[in-house]
């Protein structure tokens, strides 16, 4: 599937994430962890001096101007290795949307900067009554058309990292009484504008990645509407069909697999037919989730249309992780439940640790029941 | 190159399967076959004045000479249609298997084999898998053959028979025409297929009349991959099917004054089987394009586990949206869902195939 060149790539960059990631690396990466957010910059300035953060972008921009093969690899990889610093709302949302979306002042500018590694980006989606049902957002944005800016008022909740972000792209209601989908747009702004105060949210793992972002008569220039002023909601759809993809749940899933079946052998575990067989059906499971994952991301470049295969590859990504850890945890039975002991496996220990972090796989992005919903009667043709 | 493309080759291909098949869909007939009250079948004859049975032979001999991928894909219509006859063993274990293994002292057979003037059924895999070989020795110009061949398919279809002998570790396939053997204990499978099994009593055939290739333990597990994999294609394609009815069926039906299709949870489970099929399909083509690659026998088992346990799961949940028609016998879908079946007590279990991808000694 992938050519020499690729894998090539794939072995330079795995030496690359040798020099930064300390010896036995496993820990899921979590930037809002000031030992983490140190690795992230750090590998984030590598890959740019190599101009792979975005590999597959325009050279114009910073990329490398090839296939997206190795996009993928660079995703599939850093997640494999459990690596901080592939900062995916930049990187694999927003930017291929103003590649698409943008104009060329956006490009140069967003695009350049992602591209240099110096920039973390968040989104700004959901609110508090707003999660799922997008199309129900309230944040405001009022403009003016003298001065040429937006005046930006509510909240957004779940932004997870926008404590380390400096740029967030944010949805709001720029036209008052419309409704839904209507009246919408899709911006971009900085997050040390005067009037963003960011409140932490701890998660259910214990850490606070995620937060509360209020907004609170923050002026944005409307040159950073990507696409036109109040019609952002194809556009806010379609970036979330790049978020959708999973690539990041096939890299854990394979590590937690992989990892699992080397415990299984080193214990012995293996000759029980029940585990082997168990195990051979998280493999198959797992194959055929990262071809879909692929198809996901293949397609999206093949053409504008809206496609399924990104509500299917979400699904089947985050589904598949989430199984695997859950029979690592049955295996590992109370080696996993009890941290900090002495001579700890750290396998053992980062399973259910990181389990608790995948609850969010099946929720952000569309919940997976929405996104049954969008295949059934979108993809389907059933009733609504 | 990552590449999910179907070229414009492959989709012709494909609508002349469905013109030529689509009218011969008839579960009445299908459902008396399955009762053994007739012989309706249709597939392999249809296939041959196609021109496809030559799509795997090289094309000095007259074939087409397209790629194992391409077959997978005609092998999903096969199944999408319900076609019957001996396409995998004449393709796979006869064709495919002669060029890679004596091109040149096999040309005649196979373009015999590529134009329906022969037609070939096979033990190979079942040998493979059960690691039940026939014994053979050599006596003057005679072959001696000695065990048991079970389950062998369409041999009331086909003029010759291939099977895996052993002599030590020699290993040969022997070409022996159907009238030198007598098959027996001929057994009817749930969709009305016959099975036979074979003798050998120390047989004693003289050379001049079989036709004799000595082959490698890896030869024979790539026909057993191959063959698999097109089954795996075929399964798909009958999933498919019954997906395409299930779907018909819930957008039509009404009940409690709409269509049952407007209900979520019904909408959940289309999803979820739609989902199941895509990414099984997507493996088997994945695989099937890729069977030069290191590690191919286990890609190709990962491949037969997640046949083996979606598909399945998908007809009985079918059999479960279409309410009580689907535990019909006159609406058909038992029949797509017995040849699922039949398929899946084929070519090895889940244990075979754990040891395959995990074995103790690794």
């Amino acid at each position: 599937m992938f050519s020499e060149e690729d894998l090539s790539f794939k072995k330079e960059l795995n030496s690359l994430l040798d020099n930064f990631l300390p010896n036995n690396w496993q820990n899921y990466p979590d930037e809002s962890l000031d030992s983490h957010w140190d690795i992230s910059n750090k590998i984030k300035n590598a890959l740019s001096k190599k101009k792979w953060i975005a590999p597959s972008w325009p050279k114009e921009y910073g990329g490398l101007g090839g296939d997206f093969s190795k996009s993928i690899i660079l995703s599939e990889t850093m997640a494999y290795r459990m690596a901080p610093g592939n900062d995916r709302f930049g990187v694999r949302m927003i930017g291929p949307t103003i590649l698409k979306y943008g104009s060329e002042y956006q490009k140069k500018k967003f695009l350049t900067e992602i591209t240099s590694g110096k920039s973390q980006w968040c989104q700004g989606y959901s609110e508090p009554n707003s999660g799922s049902d997008l199309a129900s957002i309230t944040t405001k944005g009022d403009y003016d058309e003298e001065s040429n800016t937006i005046t930006i008022n509510g909240s957004k909740i779940w932004t997870t990292l926008a404590h380390r972000a400096n740029r967030m792209f944010i949805l709001i209601r720029t036209q008052p009484d419309t409704k839904r989908h209507k009246g919408l747009s899709l911006l971009v702004l900085d997050m040390n504008d005067p009037g963003i105060k960011v409140n932490p949210i701890k998660n259910i793992s214990g850490k606070s990645s995620f937060n509360e972002v209020v907004f609170n008569d923050v002026k944005v220039s409307a040159d950073n509407v990507i696409g036109k002023l109040h019609d952002g909601w194809m556009i806010a759809l379609d970036l979330l069909n790049f978020e959708r993809s999973g690539i990041d749940y096939i890299g854990w899933a394979e590590r937690c697999l992989d990892d699992l079946v080397d415990y299984c052998y080193k214990n012995n575990l293996i000759e029980n037919p029940e585990i082997k067989n168990n195990l051979a059906i998280l493999r198959a499971n797992l194959e055929s989730a990262k071809i879909m994952t692929y198809k996901a991301l293949w397609i999206k470049e093949q053409s504008n249309e809206i496609h399924m295969e990104p509500s299917m590859s979400k699904i089947l990504a985050t589904e598949i992780n989430i199984d695997i850890h859950d029979y690592a945890f049955k295996l590992l039975k109370s080696e996993a439940i009890f941290l900090d002991t002495k001579n700890k496996d750290l396998f053992a220990e980062r399973i259910i640790k990181n389990r608790f972090f995948f609850v969010s796989g099946g929720i952000l992005g569309g919940t997976n029941e929405i996104q049954k919903n969008i295949i059934a009667q979108r993809g389907l043709g059933l009733p609504r | 190159m990552i590449d999910f493309n179907i070229n414009e080759s492959q989709k012709m291909i494909l609508e002349s399967l469905d013109n030529a098949f689509s009218d011969k869909v008839d579960f009445r007939k299908l459902n008396q076959k399955a009762e053994n009250l007739n012989e309706y079948r249709y597939g392999y004859e249809d296939v041959a004045k196609l021109g496809y049975l030559g799509m795997l032979t090289d094309e000095k001999f007259g074939g087409f000479g397209l790629d194992f991928f391409d077959f997978c894909l005609f092998m999903e219509k096969w199944g999408y249609y319900l076609c019957n006859g001996p396409i995998i063993n004449n393709l796979i274990s006869g064709i495919f298997n002669l060029q890679n293994i004596d091109k040149k002292n096999s040309s005649k057979l196979i373009e015999k084999l590529s134009s329906s003037k022969k037609i070939i059924t096979s033990s190979i895999s079942n040998q493979f898998e059960s690691k039940k070989f026939i014994n053979f020795q050599m006596k003057d110009n005679d072959f001696i053959l000695s065990g048991k061949i079970i389950n062998l398919e369409f041999f009331n279809d086909s003029t010759d028979t291939i099977i895996v002998g052993k002599n030590n570790s020699k290993i040969k396939l022997f070409i022996i025409p159907n009238n030198l053997l007598i098959p027996r204990n001929e057994k009817i499978s749930l969709i009305g297929d016959k099975v036979v099994e074979l003798v050998f009593n120390d047989y004693e055939v003289e050379k001049k009349h079989i036709i004799d290739f000595d082959v490698s333990e890896q030869i024979l597990e790539q026909i057993f991959n191959l063959s698999l994999l097109a089954q795996c294609s075929e399964s798909i394609g009958l999933s498919q099917k019954i997906f395409d009815k299930t779907i018909e069926y819930i957008s039509n039906r009404e009940a409690f004054g709409k269509k049952i299709g407007e209900f979520q949870s019904l909408q959940h489970k289309c999803s979820e089987i739609f989902i199941s099929i895509n990414e099984t399909r997507e493996l088997i083509r994945n695989t099937s394009k890729n069977i030069d690659i290191k590690g191919f026998s286990k890609k190709v088992s990962m491949t037969k586990i997640k046949c083996d346990t979606e598909l399945d799961k998908l007809s009985w949940l079918s059999h479960q949206l279409h309410g009580a028609i689907g535990f019909t016998w006159d609406y058909g879908l038992h029949l797509l869902t017995k040849k699922i079946l039949v398929n899946k007590s084929l070519g090895g279990d889940l244990e075979f195939h754990s040891k395959r991808l995990y074995p103790d000694d690794n």
